[in-house]
């Protein structure tokens, strides 16, 4: 079950996780990249995030299939939120499953960098004291 | 025209979507040649329109069409230009 999709719902971790165990899988990575409540000495309250969302679905699914080819992946699961994500809520999540341990951390290390240099999807910060920043 | 979309940050500079006029629909071939116009072009507008948007100008990627491409690219009447400050998911 190979899932890539960008969704304005909170993500439900446990559930695709649930649906990652695999026969032949010795070993599954997942990351979940998440919202803190600070960043450079300022009180975030939320981040938002924005997207050109036909490019970032073609260009995710561009990564993923690479990813996987390369790494000899039995699966991937990339879900990366849109729109307002609270402190502690979810904003990427990506399930690595592989034979071994090796390539299920290294393509999923591969996948979050690549993500944020290559894929066009922005984030806004909230600050508690009423500024917003573009990161 | 060429319809132009930017993005996060630029947003600030300018309106998410707009058109600008690339050539004279009415010149010849060899006119037409000469006052083709690539995405750096492009950027000097820009930054006419708005001086404050340079230095973001300065770091952004392009993409023509949903295909990302260099500067170099040159623009033809009816292209989509998405204009991309880094970005910034995850």
């Amino acid at each position: 079950m190979q899932l890539t999709y960008l969704t304005y719902e909170p993500i439900n971790i446990v559930s695709l996780l649930e649906h990652s165990h695999h026969r032949q899988a010795g070993a599954i990575v997942l990351f979940s990249g998440e919202t803190r409540d600070n960043h450079q000495g300022k009180d975030v309250l939320y981040l938002e995030y924005f997207c050109q969302e036909q490019m970032a679905q073609k260009e995710l699914e561009k990564l993923v299939a690479y990813t996987k080819e390369k790494w000899h992946l039995i699966d991937v699961i990339l879900v990366h939120r849109l729109g307002r994500v609270d402190i502690k809520e979810t904003s990427v999540l990506i399930i690595t499953v592989a034979a071994h341990r090796a390539e299920a951390y290294e393509a999923n290390r591969y996948l979050i960098d690549t993500l944020k240099s290559e894929i066009p999807i922005w984030k806004k910060e909230f600050y508690a004291d009423s500024t917003e920043q573009w990161q | 025209m060429i319809e132009i979309q930017v993005f996060a940050s630029l947003t600030d500079y300018y309106q998410a979507k707009f058109f600008l006029q690339v050539a004279q629909e009415e010149l010849d071939d060899k006119q037409a040649n000469e006052a083709e116009k690539k995405i750096s072009d492009i950027f000097v507008e820009l930054e006419k329109i708005n001086p404050k948007a340079k230095k973001i100008l300065a770091t952004c990627r392009v993409a023509l069409n949903e295909e990302f491409c260099s500067l170099e690219q040159i623009v033809k009447a009816g292209d989509r230009l998405f204009v991309f400050p880094p970005f910034s998911g995850g």
